[in-house]
């Protein structure tokens, strides 16, 4: 399990980066997969990078933390992401031109392809995502 | 019967991206750009060695795509060596949206 509480700055992006990619290669399930390991290390990356720039609009000044567990039972990668700055409005999001390309709206449309869920909620206090991956076959008692 | 003959010399620049091509590296390479495209409007923009590229980066692909046309210029993209950010490249269809080449030098031979 990680837990880490992290400034929002873009120049922290990649100690989020690394610290999550760390955590993923001592996983035997998925250390000998480097593209599992490069999308989700990118789906936290593009998260992070909405929070900084939507919710704290780049203020410097907020926080953000991240808890990532893997269960073993399932074989369920579970990330949850925490911030608390201005709410993330769905009906806001803009859609990637996929055919002519355009200037945004590609970083949640990836992690949306990359992972196998994508929630988010807004809390009390600010707002959470959650993140699910699937790393292998789940093993159920008939 | 009269023929006239005309030689036109384009100036190509070429942006060479390595490591990270993210949020982080955003204003350096808006500054390159810059640049170059006040010099030219035939770019190369070589992304061989970059091994992480998010959609900021991509926003900026497009943002230089967009101003190259404008002017009538061309753009060729050599997309990364690692598969990993290879594959986001053919997931956002971006391989569709540039025009790639495999290398520098074969960018460079079709001008």
């Amino acid at each position: 399990m990680v837990d880490i509480v992290i400034p929002a700055r873009i120049d922290l992006l990649v100690e989020i980066a690394s610290t999550v990619r760390r955590f993923l290669q001592t996983l035997p399930i998925i250390e000998q997969h480097p593209q599992l390991i490069y999308n989700i290390e990118l789906a936290v990356h593009e998260i992070c990078t909405n929070i900084i720039t939507h919710a704290y609009e780049f203020n410097n000044a907020g926080s953000i933390a991240i808890n990532v567990r893997f269960y073993s039972l399932t074989n369920q990668l579970e990330i949850n992401i925490y911030d608390w700055g201005k709410p993330f409005y769905a009906d806001q999001r803009r859609l990637p031109d996929l055919e002519h390309g355009q200037e945004g709206g590609y970083g949640l449309f990836i992690v949306e392809q990359v992972l196998d869920s994508l929630c988010y909620r807004r809390t009390a206090t600010g707002n959470h995502w959650q993140l699910i991956k699937q790393l292998g076959a789940t093993y159920e008692h008939c | 019967m009269s023929i006239a003959s005309q030689t036109k010399v384009i100036n190509i620049g070429i942006l060479t991206l390595s490591d990270r091509f993210d949020i982080a590296a955003l204003s350096t390479f808006r500054q390159a750009a810059d640049h170059i495209l006040a010099q030219t409007n035939y770019l190369v923009i070589d992304m061989a060695a970059v091994s992480f590229f998010d959609s900021a980066g991509m926003a900026a692909l497009v943002n230089v795509l967009k101003r190259v046309r404008e002017q009538a210029g061309d753009i060729r993209v050599v997309w990364p060596i690692a598969e990993a950010a290879r594959r986001i490249v053919s997931l956002t269809k971006f391989d569709r949206v540039f025009t790639s080449s495999p290398s520098v030098e074969s960018a460079l031979s079709i001008w």
